[in-house]
Order: structure tokens, then C-alpha cells, then sequence
């Protein structure tokens, strides 16, 4: 956000206006902040999705409207007055029509739109964001944190790193099914916390991203997660962590399939699992053969204490985790559709 | 007769040093604040690793097993800390290998400058061993290319390079040097660009605007 997260966060609080924020944004303003109201997008939470379609105003900071966030572009925030705040004017109403554009760098845009904002607050408006979320809880948040069934989920696992990270791990994600539930449940109290392929969506790229996130703010704890396809793709960067010794932690979510491209198949495609089926190798031993420490977990009672091993190393670490195999990830709006059709299941 | 701005004859008239072109390419890194680069080796980058070597207390190189691994590496390190990202390859598959990672910081906003070695400038369109046009297939998913053919035009367009990546909203930057250049010679000062003009990556906030803005927020209904 051009190192605007303070300014940001006035603006905010001072006119109650509640911010949700996309795969891109997310650590802009800490995971815990009352007016962070989550994830928009195609697997955003529930309620921002919604609303978006109900508001009176839209307020858009350095975001440029695409396809995955708006959905169906007919049927996004028509409603709405957009305000947007961007830096390239190449972007306003490029997707989405404006109503005011405030071009500049949102660090002198915000400061200076400050004082001219009103002490506000929207309690009502929030209650409604907290009536979806709960729906959403029920629905959707509850199975992926605190499953009851055998199988792992990829979400419980975020849980634990979290509880270890306590919001300071950078977190940087693959894509995939993975990227998905560790955009929406991982907690961050710091900025530039979420490093993940957003607009172009590489397969490969938190692996070797790790190794340089790591390196540049050696202070902060880097956590990878990545799925079990992606990791192949750039899995020989294990012998630069190996001749480095970068302390990345990373933890490989297996499922042994394309998770994301399986779910459309199941969504929409009757199941037929085209090509998304993956024979994967023993991880563990190949982390090993790079001389990283490495772990598998396959039963739930084993996952705490190896992610606590894990984030207490003072080394790099691999950690596998064998996930529920056909997870998929909700809500969703399925692609083509509005804002509004987001589905919970 | 030539008229140059106050600022232009000031550098003009700084002392040089007469160094080669792959030595100015390590020089220019150091002054841009890059201390950790990441990169792999090849026949038409060998003179920059020769000087990487002879720096390698002032500038860090990482050697990745993969071209696209240097350019995700160089996007997280940009990416956590807001600095310009940096990755060096060879020229051909090697640099064909960065152009994932530049698609993924082009359509990210990313800060990167990729550096990749030529074929020598006498055999640009040869066909020759490890040649292909970057420039060319680097185009659409570069904030800016440029190909560099004689050592003096180095610390110029390294220095618009670093510029343009983290200047407004960030991008990826190629620059391909011929193996010539690096070899060749040319008497070295450094000044960080500060300007192109027609080019205005800041726009001015407008007051019109922000008023305008503050207005329907203030006036949002209240639920």
C-alpha cells in the first residue's frame, strides 16, 4: 500500500468505516483491528462479498478491481458511489466506474483526506457484517479450524502456526486451495506480512520467495506453505535454503492432488478428475537428503507439537502435513457470477 | 553548441575512474543499496560474476538452482521489505528462464531489476549460441527493457532502471548487456537518476478530488 498501513488505519478509525481487504491487502491493517472485516474476493468471507453489493459508498485504496474481486462486473457495487484512491491512472475506471478518483500516492491522499472526514461511527452497518460472519462461522469457519472429523484440514493447520506466530511470521503462500486458506486464517499484526502470487497466480513461487523474504528481514520468522503440486515445480530451490542455510520453516500441505483445479472439476466439471490426480514422493526424505530437518504428520494429535518444533527451530525446517484429500474451499463465487452469489457450500 | 542544465555539468565534471563495463554494472549495484542479489551463472554473464567475485564482501550473491527461483526470491525479498528486488542470469534459456517471475512482478507491482548477459553485439541476429531477443519477449511484462551495447551507456540505464522499478507504482525492469560491453571499458561516475522526463509516476493529489471524496464518506448512510 505504498507505506500508507498508518494513515490507513486513522482514516478507518475515524470515520468507522469497516475494511475488508483482498489477497493482496491483507496484512495492511492487523488481522485483529475491530473494523477488519476480512476477505473480499472469490474465496473471501461471506459477509464483505455481500455487502459490497449493499453499501452506499465505496471506498477503494490501490486495488484495481479484478476479475477474482468483482466477480460478474454488471452486477458489482452498482449501487455504490466509488471513491477510488490510486497512483496509476491507467487503472481508473479501467473495470469499474468511478465516481471520484483521488490520484496520488495513498500516503499523502490519505493524510490529507483525514481532517476533512467526520468522527464517525457505523455500529449498525458493522452488526451486519458480524450477522453474515456468523452465518459464515457455522457454515464454513467452524469445520475448517475445529473439524471433528479424522481427516486434517488445511485451515486447523494455519490455526497452529498461528498460535506459534502469534501474528509476526510473514507468511508466504504457493496457489492453490493452500494460498486460499492461508490468505483467509492466518493472523498478522505486522504489515507486509502475506507474500503470495496474486495477480499472475505462479505455482512455484513461495518456495524460492521464502528464501528471499527471509534473507531480507532475517529478524522476522518466514513461514512457507505450500500444496504438494507447487512445491514440485521449484523444489530444486531446497539446495539453495541447503547451501545458504536460510531458516525458512516450510510446511507442504499434501492432499496428493491439484486441490483447486479438483474442486472445479467437482463443482463443475461432474468430478471427472482430469490430469489433477498427483503420485507424490516421500517429501520427508527428500527434504532430508537437502539436510533440512524434516517432519510428517499425519494424525491431528501430532500436529501441535510439530509445528511448535518447527517454529521454535532455529534452522530451516521442513514440516509435511497429509491433509484431507478432497477439501474443498468455501464460500465461493463461483466464476461468472455476482458478488452476491457467493455460495457457502 | 550544447546547453546542459547545472546538474547535467556537474556530473560531467566529476572524477571518473576507468573501469570495465562489468565492473561499472557491480559499482552501480552497490550505490543503488543492493547488498543481496540472487542469480545463476552463464558463458554471457561471466565477466559481472567475475567482478561479483572480486566484491563479494560489499554485495552479496545468492546462487539459486533455477533462473525463475532468482526472480521469486528477488520478489520476496521486495515484497517483505519494500527494496528493489535484484536477479541476474545469462543470456538465452537463461534469461528466458526470468520471464515468469517478471510476469508475476508486472502484474503484482512489484519492484525488480532483472540483469541478463548478451550474446557480443557483433553477433545480435546471428542465431548464435544462447542468443534470443529478450528485449523483444520481454516487452509486455516489463515496466521497461532496454539492451545495453556499449560500456559507457551502463550507469545511465542502470541507474533509469532502479528509477523506474520502485518509482510510482512498482515493476519489473530488464536490462540485457552484450558480453562486449562488459568487456568494454569507460570511465566511471555514478549519479542516481531522479527524473525522466515525460515521466510522472506520482500524480499530484488534487484537492477538487479530495473534497469531493470526503463529502460522500461523510454523507454515507448510516445504517
Amino acid at each position: 500500500m505504498g507505506e500508507a498501513e498508518e494513515e490507513f488505519k486513522a482514516v478507518v478509525e475515524k470515520s468507522g468505516v469497516p475494511a475488508a481487504w483482498t489477497i493482496m491487502g491483507v496484512s495492511a491493517i492487523p488481522t485483529s483491528h475491530p473494523l477488519n472485516v476480512g476477505m473480499v474476493g472469490m474465496h473471501g468471507n461471506y459477509g464483505p462479498n455481500i455487502l459490497t453489493n449493499e453499501c452506499d459508498v465505496l471506498i477503494a485504496i490501490g486495488m484495481r478491481f479484478d476479475d477474482r474481486v468483482t466477480g460478474k462486473l454488471s452486477d458489482y457495487a452498482t449501487q455504490a458511489k466509488v471513491i477510488h484512491f490510486e497512483i496509476d491512472p491507467a487503472e481508473v475506471d479501467k473495470n469499474v466506474k468511478t465516481d471520484v478518483a483521488v490520484l496520488g500516492n495513498a500516503k499523502e491522499s490519505l493524510a490529507q483526506i483525514l481532517p476533512l472526514l467526520n468522527k464517525n461511527t457505523h455500529t449498525e452497518w458493522l452488526k451486519k457484517f458480524e450477522e453474515l460472519s456468523k452465518i459464515e462461522f457455522e457454515k464454513v469457519i467452524k469445520n475448517d479450524l475445529h473439524p471433528t472429523k479424522e481427516g486434517l484440514t488445511m485451515g486447523e493447520v494455519l490455526k497452529e502456526i498461528n498460535a506459534q506466530s502469534k501474528g509476526e511470521a510473514a507468511i508466504v503462500s504457493d496457489v492453490g486451495q493452500h494460498q486460499m486458506i492461508a490468505c483467509r486464517y492466518a493472523e498478522f499484526n505486522t504489515s507486509r506480512g502475506n507474500i503470495t502470487s496474486g495477480g499472475l497466480g505462479t505455482m512455484g513461487f513461495a518456495l524460492p520467495a521464502a528464501i528471499g523474504a527471509k534473507m531480507a528481514t532475517p529478524e522476522r520468522e518466514v513461514v512457507a506453505v505450500i500444496g504438494d503440486g507447487g512445491y514440485q515445480m521449484t523444489i530444486q530451490e531446497l539446495g539453495t535454503i541447503f547451501q545458504t542455510k536460510a531458516a525458512v520453516k516450510i510446511v507442504v500441505l499434501n492432499n496428493d492432488f491439484l486441490g483447486m483445479v479438483r474442486q472445479w472439476q467437482q463443482l463443475f466439471f461432474d468430478k471427472r478428475y482430469a490430469s489433477t490426480v498427483m503420485t507424490n514422493p516421500d517429501f520427508v526424505t527428500i527434504a532430508k537428503g537437502y539436510q533440512l530437518e524434516a517432519k510428517r504428520v499425519t494424525k491431528r494429535e501430532e500436529l501441535a507439537a510439530a509445528v511448535e518444533e518447527m517454529m521454535t527451530s532455529k534452522e530451516a525446517y521442513f514440516l509435511e502435513v497429509c491433509v484431507e484429500k478432497e477439501d474443498n474451499v468455501f464460500p465461493m463465487i463461483p466464476s461468472g457470477a455476482s458478488v452476491s452469489e457467493i455460495r457457502l457450500e | 553548441m550544447d546547453v546542459q542544465t547545472k546538474s547535467k555539468q556537474s556530473y560531467l565534471n566529476q572524477p571518473t575512474e576507468r573501469i570495465s563495463g562489468a565492473e561499472a554494472v557491480i559499482r552501480c549495484l552497490i550505490a543503488e543499496g543492493a547488498d543481496t542479489i540472487y542469480g545463476y551463472p552463464g558463458g554471457a554473464i561471466m565477466p559481472v560474476y567475475d567482478e561479483l567475485f572480486k566484491y563479494q564482501d560489499q554485495i552479496h550473491h545468492v546462487l539459486t538452482r533455477h533462473e525463475q527461483g532468482a526472480t521469486h526470491a528477488a520478489q520476496g525479498f521486495a515484497r517483505i521489505s519494500g527494496r528493489v528486488g535484484v536477479a541476474i542470469a545469462t543470456s538465452g534459456p537463461g534469461a528466458t528462464n526470468l520471464i515468469t517471475g517478471i510476469a508475476d512482478a508486472q502484474i503484482d507491482s512489484t519492484p525488480m531489476v532483472c540483469i541478463t548477459g548478451q550474446v557480443p553485439s557483433h553477433l545480435l541476429g546471428s542465431d548464435a549460441f544462447q542468443e534470443t531477443d529478450i528485449v523483444g519477449i520481454s516487452t509486455p511484462v516489463t515496466k521497461w527493457n532496454h539492451q545495453i551495447t556499449t560500456a559507457e551507456e551502463i550507469p545511465e540505464v542502470i541507474a533509469k532502471a532502479f528509477y523506474i522499478a520502485r518509482s510510482g507504482r512498482p515493476g519489473p525492469v530488464l536490462i540485457d548487456i552484450t558480453k562486449d560491453a562488459q568487456f568494454g571499458e569507460l570511465d566511471f561516475t555514478y549519479k542516481k537518476c531522479e527524473g525522466i522526463r515525460s515521466y510522472n509516476p506520482i500524480p499530484k493529489v488534487n484537492p477538487v478530488q479530495l473534497s469531493a471524496a470526503a463529502e460522500l464518506i461523510n454523507n454515507a448512510k448510516s445504517h
